[in-house]
């Protein structure tokens, strides 16, 4: 079934020509491009990295490596193949993800409850607009909230969670497609109210 | 495939999760590049997906934007400087000319000696700096160990075994069937005589399994051991060898597990 098309929201921060504008500025190692890059999207990559890491501090140093690394390799970004917050999302999950995979990670003592880290202050959501998302979030139900958790958060491969749980591969990847077109829905329910 | 299998194959999903294989990408770039429904499909994806992090977005730590501007533009070494170049009037004498080129000669070879030295501090500097990063990383990694042990034995999932000689001798194993960890707490263990050793053991079975010679060294006072599910006690044995036996020699102390 085709969905209907509709305007999808800008990147956050940014309209396309200034995202092309960004990241000409980033390969010619303008540090203040660097600077406005953070600025753009350095508080929902640090949201999705403490989600993964479970840890502050980890957080914070994988947020780091994250920017040096799209700083050292911004000739490598291609519009074409995606958004640049995309592009930036990609590598910090990667980061965070790798980072709760070394042996250290395992069976370190730092991870916190992730509910309590979220009590702290300065750790809240930063505007109304993302409580708004987040609000809707909570409207999915929960098994398509925990399938695309298990996979954005916690770096699951589809193949994964089939062979862990003993669904068919084929049933996780139409639940995905599920989840995240139920996400679609709700984000656009959203943007035209 | 046709168009519509192939957007509801899940692949689109896969490639904005960058969890294609490299061939599933080029599938997908390749039909993104011919067919604009394809491409429209994938930027909603992305979208959906950028929101959903979004929502998550917390506030950056403070004092990190610095941190992160500073270490993408690590200042550069300062580069050799070369004389002097202003023009100056050419004096008519050829005596003074000489005079005048020797004191740029001076002036050159002081500010080539001043940078050199500079080059050389900057290079001790950094060299410091890295020792002092390594012994960092090192207290780091013992600070680590230790963070790890503590909360093996708080796990309440942990579970303690008393190894005695029936006397004095008190020696306790820490397992974790979950995590699939064994610890032997090094505390209890007197060093053995010259030219004696300890050997751990697992009994399954009511055969001993052998699970590594004892480090009376082991940092943290804790040495870790590969888990053996199933076993009914542990033992310590003395060897004559350090590389042990087959079977328990002379068994110093044991405990049951239940």
């Amino acid at each position: 079934m085709l969905r209907k098309t509709s305007p999808h929201r800008e990147q956050a921060g940014h309209t396309q020509m200034q995202q092309q504008q960004l990241i000409e500025r980033l390969r010619q190692q303008d540090s203040q491009a660097l600077g406005q890059l953070y600025d753009a999207y350095a508080n929902a990559l640090f949201g999705v990295m403490i989600r993964i890491v479970q840890s502050k501090e980890l957080a914070e140093q994988v947020l780091q490596d994250t920017f040096l690394k799209a700083w050292r390799n911004a000739a490598a970004y291609d519009s074409t193949k995606g958004k640049l917050f995309t592009w930036l999302l990609n590598i910090a999950r990667n980061t965070a993800i790798d980072a709760t995979r070394t042996a250290h990670f395992k069976n370190s003592a730092v991870t916190e409850n992730i509910e309590t880290l979220l009590s702290q202050p300065g750790t809240q959501g930063i505007n109304p607009e993302t409580l708004g998302l987040k609000e809707l979030i909570g409207r999915l139900d929960e098994k398509y909230r925990q399938l695309i958790d298990f996979i954005y958060f916690k770096g699951y491969t589809q193949e994964e969670i089939a062979e862990e749980t003993g669904i068919p591969l084929g049933t996780i990847k139409t639940r995905l497609r599920y989840a995240i077109n139920e996400l679609r829905n709700l984000f656009e329910e959203h943007q035209t109210a | 495939m046709d168009i519509q299998s192939f957007l509801e194959s899940g692949i689109l999903e896969s490639y904005v999760l960058d969890q294609c294989t490299p061939e599933e990408r080029q599938q997908v770039e390749q039909m993104a590049r011919d067919h604009a429904i394809v491409r429209t499909e994938l930027e909603a994806i992305e979208s959906a997906m950028s929101n959903y992090a979004q929502a998550h977005s917390l506030q950056a730590p403070e004092g990190l934007r610095e941190k992160i501007l500073q270490a993408a533009t690590q200042p550069q070494a300062p580069t050799h400087a070369g004389p002097a170049s202003d023009a100056v009037d050419q004096p008519a004498s050829s005596s003074a000319n000489r005079i005048i080129n020797i004191l740029f000669a001076v002036i050159a070879l002081a500010m080539a000696a001043y940078v050199l030295r500079a080059q050389q501090q900057s290079k001790d500097f950094e060299a410091q700096i890295t020792d002092l990063k390594t012994q960092l990383q090192a207290c780091n990694d013992r600070s680590d160990k230790n963070r790890q042990i503590a909360a093996f034995i708080r796990d309440r999932d942990t579970r303690s075994i008393l190894l005695t000689d029936g006397q004095n001798l008190k020696i306790t194993v820490f397992s974790n069937e979950l995590r699939q960890e064994t610890y032997l707490d090094m505390s209890g263990i007197f060093t053995p005589s010259k030219g004696l050793y300890f050997q751990f053991w697992a009994i399954v079975d009511g055969a001993p399994v052998s699970l590594g010679m004892v480090d009376l060294q082991a940092p943290g006072g804790l040495q870790p051991f590969k888990y053996v599910a199933n076993a009914q006690a542990y033992a310590i044995s003395q060897e004559n060898t350090p590389e042990g036996s087959k079977l328990p020699t002379i068994v110093v102390a044991q405990g049951k597990t239940s």
